[in-house]
Order: structure tokens, then C-alpha cells, then sequence
């Protein structure tokens, strides 16, 4: 069913500590729509003004852990990223106890009415193709969104399809779910390393490197660009050696002569010696300058992959309207 | 499940500010060096624009408070209490924090920014919420713990259960600290990704040693965390930028004690070509910095008349638009089954 919905009002978020009730009794649940890193994510309607919102609920467990890591990463980075429009706003932090005594925290998101797995996922039941002009300002945003979260010092380590929300009318596209996010530092510190979903993972991550940094959401973005030119996941592994092997089997096995290093990474083996194929095969139907960008956003050694404020500059994008996006 | 290592005594070790050279290891032992090796190398001008950026966020978290004029050290906002950094007791309290803090950092293997992150939340929160003589030394141990844990899940990939911190004397349950991490994040609404004067460390550690190396740049840098650990023991880690700490700190780990105003002006245009920094403020914290290490046998503690000079903050965390009754929340706080500590609430205010 469709509603009508308001263009959220941005407001600063607060921090409101009371019963579980009282943030109940502020919102009427509408729908569940989904879950995100730790919690139950809700449509509902804010009583007061009819606002539309997400709210995404956790509970925190009477355990060992106190506050989650997730959570509070969450919260703390999208206090810090929110005003960009490409960045899902955080309205509010509502914290509050439940009937049985627990502590509830609910984070009140602008609502969006869908994502870019849906998205895509629409196009490939109708058995169409995603127009290359929508696949370019979708990739537009995506691109200036990842560039001002790295510019404020934040890896997102899990940018995916589903983490990307979308407005089915306006086009706009935000990200969304940084509870595997991580503050970049430098020098580059150790981080955990089974973290980003499979699919978008980096070489790098998989073959074990636990110093990495921004170029791993490029990786991902890469990922996320092919799939929009084809509605099939490009590198659809099932465990991490079959993602390696189904990277090296369609991009080539690394060497190092193309990624100086990559023999001295913990999970480097002796692999298959496959040959790379054209970006053209794997990807069909991109003009030259889209296979130029893909490239750079796919090279193997980190260092050498494209900044996401590069990209914003490639000659992909000549033709989008940028003051509109 | 993280291992326990062996407690040294740390307080034989303990960070004053008249430790000698060796001390600037921070009783690790065994230098981090891969901590000062970049992967990916950064040309020059990136370095600038990475050095830029942590100048904005240090300052834009500065003005998000609305008592923007705090910023310049004009005075207070009012809803600040009066500083309490000249009174003895409450530095002493404050000092027995930070010496817990760092010794359970080198316990659990944390990272030196995991350590200054709580410090940092620890004189935020204070800043914020007063507590009275009484009361403060169980509620600084609390709120030790919970500064602590907080940082860690902020910044390491293990994090310890709750169970696992061990406050000096005090035997806090898991929902305590709990309850703690809660009110600690409530009061510096959750803003806890602070910008700290280890993050500027490798830019300028290479600008002073352009081409000594990895080994020369991480040698100095490992003298001016000591530096920096140093002053955060010493004073509120409010009382200057995280940007102005880690000049002055590399200034001293290089150039020792002696350094005019004057020459400390010609280094800084070395250290921050766009004058993101001021001058005056790196100064002051040098030579508070080096000061007190020449004064042999000198207190632990600054003498009062230099408190009050750096008492004034300069950065804090943003209002919470609806701060509870202060002793409510620690009453939420501290388990019910702690009657002793429950009679001390009335020391909270």
C-alpha cells in the first residue's frame, strides 16, 4: 500500500531518556521492514506531527557485553555524518526500558521507501535492464557519498546493495547501516578481519591483510556498479576461498608484478593461474568510459584503486547534472 | 575471550611528568613499530589535506556545543561547574583514574588511542555531571571503567567482557558498569569518536625527520606519546587541542627543553604550513611540557598557580538537550545490592 509521505524536517538529534513506553507511545509501528546489523528496523508514523520514520530497535541484552560495539559505533559515526545528504539522517536516539526491565534504544532514520537490492531485484523479474542513465547518477551519489564518509575519516566495511536505501521517485540514493564502520586513523591499524559481507569483500580482506583502508569500500563499490549494469552479482562466492577463486577465475590471478606484495599476505597460496577476461565479457553493456572507471575501481593492489573523490572526476559522470545531485 | 596479562607494578612506573627519557615507553617494553608504518603511502598533498580534516573535526565538534565561545577559553558555558582542577582531592581522584586507565590498557594489550580515548571521555563527562569530595573516588573508578570500555569498543577488534575490567578495590557488577557505559553515553551524547593528538603524530613525526626513515620518525614519536600520556595525567585533556598536544609533544621528543619562543615559531612552520595551529597554544603546552622535567624533585602534580592557568577549556563535548538528575542516574547506575555505596549518593550533585 502506498502512503503519502512528508520530506522529513532535519532536525538535531537528541538524546531522550525515558520509558520504553513513551517512545512507544510517540510512534505508531506501521510495519516491519527489515533488519540491519543488530536490530529490527520498523516503518512507523510519528503521532505528533505524522512524519513518516524508521525506527530501528535493539535491545540491549543483560549480559557480559554492556553496550554493543555496533550500536555505539553507529551511533557515534552517524552523529558525525548525518548532515550529508548521502549519508541516511539520524533524527533522534530514543532510550528507554521495556515491560520486562530491559534498556531499549530506538535510532529514529528518515524513512526511505526502498533499497538498491530491491531495486535491482525488481528490474531482474521484469527481466530488464536498469537504464544507463539511471545506473549513472545512482552511481553518481554512491560515489559522493563514499567520498564524504572517507573524507571524514570513516570506512563503512560493508557497503552492499541492501545497505544503500533509496527513493524510488526522487532517485535519491543514501547510505545507510554503519555498524561495521570504523573511524579510519593513520598510521593504518589492525582491524578485525571477517567483516564485510562476501560478495563486496576485497581481495585484500580475503587473503587476510588486517591493515587495510578506504580502498576496500571502492572494491565494494565496484562490485555494487556491475551489478547495477547487469542485475547479477559479479563475484557471487559462497566461502571466502571460492570468492577468491571466483575473483582470480574472471580478473586474472594476481601476480606480483601487477600487486607488489601480495605473495607475503597471510592467505596467499599457490592458485590456479587463470587469465584475465575483458571487462566487456563479464560486464556487457557500458560505454568506454564506464569499463575505464569499473577498471579503476577493480584494480588489485590497493593503492593503484580509484578514491571515490577521483571517480566524482572521471569523465563517466561528464554528463550528469551535478548541482542536481 | 581475551587473556589477562601479568600485572606489573605500575606504581613504580607511574607516568609523572618528572619521568626520565626512558620512561617515554610507557612500561610496553617492546616498541610498536608497525603502529608507524603507514600501508599506503600518502603524498604530500594528501598529508596536508588528511591534516586539514582533523583540524575541522577537532574544531567542529569544538563549536557543535553550544557554548561556542568555550572554544576560545573566553569562560565557561553556562551549564559548566566551576572548574574543580585547582582542588587537591579532585586531581588526586582524577590522577588515580588515569594511572588505572593506562595501567589496564598495557593489561588487555589496548592501543595507546584506546587509552586516551578514555581519558578524554572521562574529563568530558566530568565536565558535565559534578560530583562531590565524597563520592569521588568510587564514582571515578566507575566511571574509569566505563570510559575505558567505551573506548575499547570504539577502537579495538577484541573487546573484554565487562567482568573481565578489574577496578582497584572496588567490585563493580557487570549491570553496573553497564548502566555506567549508558549514563557516560547519554552525557557526552554519543558522540564518541573524538579526534586525539595521536592521530596528528605520524604527519608530524615525518615533517621533523623528512628523511630519517620509518626508524628515526617512530623513535620521536614514541618520545612524545610519552609526552602527551604525561600532561593527560597532569591536567584535563580539555584544556588544549588535541592538534596544539601533539605539536608541542613532538617539539619536545625532538628538540628537548630548549627551545625559544622564537625558534618554536620557525619549527611550527615546518609542522603546519597552513597555520592551522596557533603558535601560542603549542608554546604554552611545551614549555609546560618540558618545564617540569627540568625541575628535578618537583611534585607530581602542577603547582596551583599553573593549574589555574590551564585550567580554562577550550574543548568539550556537545550539551544533552535533557540531562537527568545527576544522582538519579548514578543511582540507576550502581547495583541496588551495593548498600554502601548507595549511602554515598548523597555525595552526587
Amino acid at each position: 500500500m502506498a502512503t503519502i509521505q512528508n520530506k522529513p524536517t532535519p532536525t538535531a538529534p537528541s538524546t531522550t531518556t525515558g520509558g520504553g513506553l513513551r517512545a512507544m507511545d510517540l510512534y505508531e509501528k506501521l510495519e516491519k521492514v527489515g533488519e540491519g546489523t543488530y536490530g529490527k528496523v520498523y516503518k512507523a508514523r510519528e503521532k505528533a506531527t505524522g512524519r513518516i520514520v524508521a525506527l530501528k530497535k535493539t535491545r540491549l541484552p543483560e549480559d557480559d557485553e554492556g553496550v554493543p560495539p555496533t550500536a555505539l559505533r553507529e551511533v557515534s559515526l552517524l552523529r558525525m555524518l548525518s548532515q550529508d545528504p548521502h549519508v541516511v539522517r539520524l533524527l533522534d536516539l530514543k532510550q528507554g526500558v521495556n515491560k520486562e526491565g530491559q534498556t531499549i534504544l530506538y535510532l529514529v532514520f528518515e524513512y526511505m521507501d526502498t533499497d538498491l537490492k530491491k531495486f535491482i531485484r525488481g528490474y531482474r523479474a521484469n527481466h530488464e535492464k536498469i537504464p544507463a542513465q539511471t545506473v549513472k547518477i545512482l552511481m553518481y551519489q554512491l560515489c559522493k557519498g563514499v567520498g564524504f564518509v572517507h573524507g571524514r575519516g570513516v570506512l563503512h566495511r560493508d557497503l552492499k546493495p541492501h545497505n544503500l536505501l533509496m527513493d524510488r521517485k526522487t532517485m535519491a540514493l543514501k547510505i545507510a547501516d554503519l555498524g561495521l564502520s570504523r573511524a579510519i586513523t593513520v598510521p593504518v591499524k589492525k582491524y578485525t578481519h571477517e567483516i564485510l559481507t562476501l560478495w563486496y569483500r576485497a581481495p585484500e580482506v580475503l587473503l587476510g591483510a588486517t591493515h587495510y583502508s578506504t580502498p576496500v569500500d571502492i572494491w565494494s563499490v565496484g562490485c555494487i556498479f556491475a551489478e547495477l549494469v547487469t542485475n547479477q552479482p559479479l563475484f557471487p562466492g559462497d566461502s571466502e576461498l571460492q570468492q577468491l577463486l571466483h575473483i582470480f577465475k574472471l580478473l586474472g590471478t594476481p601476480n606480483e608484478e601487477m600487486w607488489p606484495g601480495v605473495g607475503k599476505l597471510p592467505n596467499w597460496h599457490v592458485y590456479p593461474q587463470w587469465k584475465p577476461t575483458k571487462l566487456s565479457t563479464l560486464v556487457p553493456g557500458l560505454d568506454s568510459d564506464g569499463y575505464d572507471l569499473l577498471e579503476k575501481m577493480l584494480a588489485y593492489e590497493p593503492g593503484k584503486r580509484v578514491s571515490a573523490k577521483k571517480a566524482l572526476e572521471h569523465p563517466y559522470f561528464n554528463d550528469v547534472n551535478k548541482e542536481v545531485y | 575471550m581475551m587473556p589477562v596479562a601479568a600485572v606489573d607494578d605500575w606504581s613504580e612506573r607511574g607516568f609523572s611528568l618528572t619521568c626520565e627519557e626512558d620512561c617515554a615507553d610507557l612500561g610496553n617494553g617492546v616498541v610498536d613499530d608497525d603502529e608507524f608504518l603507514p600501508l599506503y603511502n600518502a603524498g604530500e598533498e594528501e598529508e596536508e589535506e588528511y591534516l586539514e580534516q582533523l583540524v575541522f573535526k577537532e574544531t567542529s565538534l569544538c563549536s557543535s556545543s553550544d557554548s561556542a565561545a568555550d572554544c576560545d577559553g573566553d569562560g565557561e558555558g553556562d551549564e559548566e561547574y566551576p572548574s574543580l582542577a585547582s582542588e587537591e582531592w579532585f586531581r588526586q581522584a582524577r590522577l588515580a583514574a588515569v594511572k588505572w586507565i593506562l595501567e589496564t590498557r598495557g593489561c588487555f594489550g589496548f592501543g595507546h588511542r584506546t587509552a586516551y580515548l578514555a581519558i578524554a571521555y572521562f574529563d568530558s563527562f566530568l565536565l558535565r555531571r559534578r560530583v562531590d569530595r565524597e563520592a569521588m573516588p568510587w564514582a571515578a573508578q566507575l566511571l574509569s571503567v566505563a570510559c575505558v570500555s567505551v573506548a575499547a569498543k570504539m577502537e579495538e577488534c577484541q573487546v573484554p567482557a565487562l567482568s573481565e575490567f578489574h577496578a582497584g578495590g572496588y567490585d563493580f557488577d557487570s549491570a553496573s558498569i553497564r548502566r555506567m557505559e549508558l549514563l557516560v553515553l547519554s552525557t557526552l551524547g554519543w558522540r564518541m569518536g573524538a579526534v586525539t593528538p595521536l592521530d596528528f603524530l605520524p604527519c608530524f613525526s615525518s615533517r621533523v625527520h623528512p628523511h630519517g626513515g620509518a626508524g628515526a620518525g617512530g623513535h620521536v614519536a614514541h618520545k612524545a606519546i610519552g609526552f602527551i600520556f604525561a600532561t593527560a595525567e597532569a591536567g584535563s585533556v580539555l584544556d588544549h587541542r588535541p592538534s596544539t598536544v601533539a605539536a608541542a609533544a613532538i617539539l619536545a621528543a625532538t628538540y628537548g627543553p630548549l627551545l625559544t619562543k622564537e625558534a618554536l615559531d620557525s619549527k611550527m612552520s615546518y609542522l603546519s604550513p597552513s597555520c592551522l595551529i596557533e603558535k601560542e597554544h603549542v608554546h604554552a603546552c611545551y614549555s609546560m611540557m618540558v618545564g617540569d622535567n627540568n625541575r628535578r624533585g618537583s611534585k607530581r602534580s602542577l603547582p596551583c598557580s599553573v593549574s589555574n592557568e590551564i585550567a580554562t577549556s577550550t574543548y568539550h563535548s556537545v550539551l544533552v538537550d535533557d540531562v537527568t538528575d545527576t544522582a538519579a542516574a548514578f543511582a540507576t547506575a550502581v547495583s541496588a545490592r551495593n548498600k554502601r555505596i548507595r549511602l554515598e549518593l548523597t555525595g552526587i550533585s
